[in-house]
């Protein structure tokens, strides 16, 4: 019981803060900050200095997640999130680090088997 | 950043040259850095150092110890199927410690991966060159003893064990997870080994002090750049450049290049010992590979100190510089020399700086 509101608040923590990225992005027009601030949310959710994680290659980020036992719903978050960055990255013309975070989000989407391509709700996913 | 390298999607800084510790090289300043004869890598060398660089051991001139005791431990490396030993490079700046470490790479058939001390700002930046080594790979860290002590401390289980640290959590709950990472050689440069701690020291299987090059070797190192590139020079001009490049391998290419340059527009092209003693004096360098500021320091001890010694201080505002640069930059070389003393009451000139100026010691005169 305990775990499932710690891990429902994390997730509501993660939404906030991909849409908080999103108006960043688009309202302020600031892709490299929103960027930033996903990263940030990432580094908060698994608990692992974000500066590290991020720094990591992409299978060793899979594999961190993996031996951390990392739940898979905040993996989910996570490669979608690395997916979003990729995207504020290439907007903000970072097309090194763009192409960085999609190798991770891909990488961690393949070692859980999430489905990156398959639209994906948030908010309906919070309420579970 | 001029000469940077990629790694993905990261920028570390240059590994050729630069180097010298922290305080020497605030110090040294762009004046020291514009000189003929300074040994630090400058703009102008970078694309010469590039064409020039020896890439395998056998055409390495020079450190025949070094060089036998290198094939040695690749030789068996290779026979073990293993990687190698992690190495260290230490020594003056432009004696081929980054020269070496490709080379070694080279006959590893390894990739090299460049960075240094100061680029790996924090442990993240060390996590994402460690991670993204490939087996048997290479890693050259120039300057490493000012790695920040925080990616020293990620760097020891990686050279030993091959695995990195990861800290996950938060106060009790924190706990560390392992990461295995590729099995790699490291190869550290640095130009002050005292600055070295104790533990990265020892995790170094072999470690070489890289010494100044003899004329010989010099002439040799000249010649071999000449006939890369394609200048027309003979035994004694490369002999006469090699007297003169303070035994360093940089300086002595850097004045090929200079000595060609003046062969072209004052003589015929061809760098004979005349050619090559008359441009090097038009940019004075003098016989000992001395500039105008090293001759002006000794004329200050010997003539405007009449000899007695002066104190750093005193002498930098004689010579209009500052101390650090005194100390750091001029003095070493005059010292090497035997052209200069430290002594308690402070710096002074020996009977070879009198002799070099062309001066009576004071006493011998009378």
């Amino acid at each position: 019981m305990f775990e499932q509101d710690y891990l429902l608040r994390m997730l509501v923590d993660f939404a906030a803060a991909i849409r908080r990225s999103i108006e960043r992005a688009g309202g302020q027009q600031d892709p490299s900050g929103a960027a930033r601030m996903l990263e940030e949310a990432i580094g908060s959710a698994v608990d692992i200095d974000g500066g590290v994680l991020l720094s990591l290659s992409p299978e060793s980020i899979a594999s961190i997640l993996e031996v951390s036992g990392t739940d898979p719903h905040v993996t989910e978050y996570v490669a979608r999130s690395l997916l979003l960055a990729s995207e504020y990255h290439a907007q903000a013309g970072e097309a090194e680090l763009a192409e960085l975070r999609r190798g991770q989000a891909l990488a961690v989407a393949d070692a859980y088997g999430h489905d990156l391509s398959a639209a994906f709700d948030f908010e309906a996913d919070i309420k579970l | 950043m001029d000469d940077s390298v990629r790694i993905e999607g990261m920028v570390f800084e240059a590994a050729a040259g630069g180097s010298d510790g922290a305080r020497g090289e605030a110090a040294a300043g762009a004046d020291a850095r514009a000189r003929t004869v300074t040994p630090e890598l400058v703009e102008d060398d970078l694309a010469l150092d590039r064409s020039l660089r020896p890439k395998r051991l056998e055409d390495y001139l020079g450190q025949t110890k070094v060089k036998e005791s290198l094939a040695i431990l690749i030789e068996a490396a290779q026979a073990r199927h293993d990687v190698a030993d992690h190495i260290l490079f230490s020594g003056p700046p432009g004696l081929g410690k980054t020269t070496l470490a490709t080379v070694v790479a080279n006959e590893l058939g390894s990739s090299i991966r460049t960075t240094s001390g100061p680029a790996i700002e924090r442990t993240g930046d060390l996590a994402a060159i460690l991670t993204n080594l490939e087996e048997g790979d290479v890693l050259f860290i120039d300057e490493i003893h000012r790695l920040n002590r925080m990616v020293e401390e990620v760097l020891y289980p990686a050279l030993e064990d091959f695995a990195l640290d990861i800290v996950v959590g938060k106060g009790p709950a924190a706990r560390s997870i392992r990461l295995d990472i590729p099995r790699f050689t490291l190869i550290g440069a640095t130009t002050r080994t005292g600055l070295l701690t104790g533990p990265l020291r020892d995790r170094f299987g072999i470690s070489f002090r890289l010494q100044y090059y003899t004329p010989e070797e010099l002439s040799a190192i000249v010649c071999r750049s000449a006939a890369i590139l394609d200048v027309d020079i003979d035994q004694e001009g490369a002999l006469e450049i090699a007297r003169r490049s303070r035994g360093t391998p940089r300086l002595a290419n850097r004045m090929l290049k200079r000595v060609r340059d003046w062969a072209q527009v004052c003589a015929d092209g061809v760098i004979t010992e005349d050619v090559a003693a008359q441009a090097l004096s038009f940019f004075e360098v003098d016989n000992l590979g001395l500039d105008a500021v090293d001759n002006r320091i000794l004329e200050i001890l010997c003539v405007q100190f009449s000899g007695r010694p002066v104190g750093l201080t005193t002498l930098a505002s004689a010579l209009s510089e500052d101390p650090d640069t005194v100390e750091d930059v001029y003095e070493p070389y005059l010292m090497q020399q035997g052209l200069m003393m430290r002594t308690p009451k402070g710096r002074q000139a020996t009977a070879r700086a009198w002799e070099h100026l062309g001066l009576i010691p004071p006493g011998e005169g009378r």
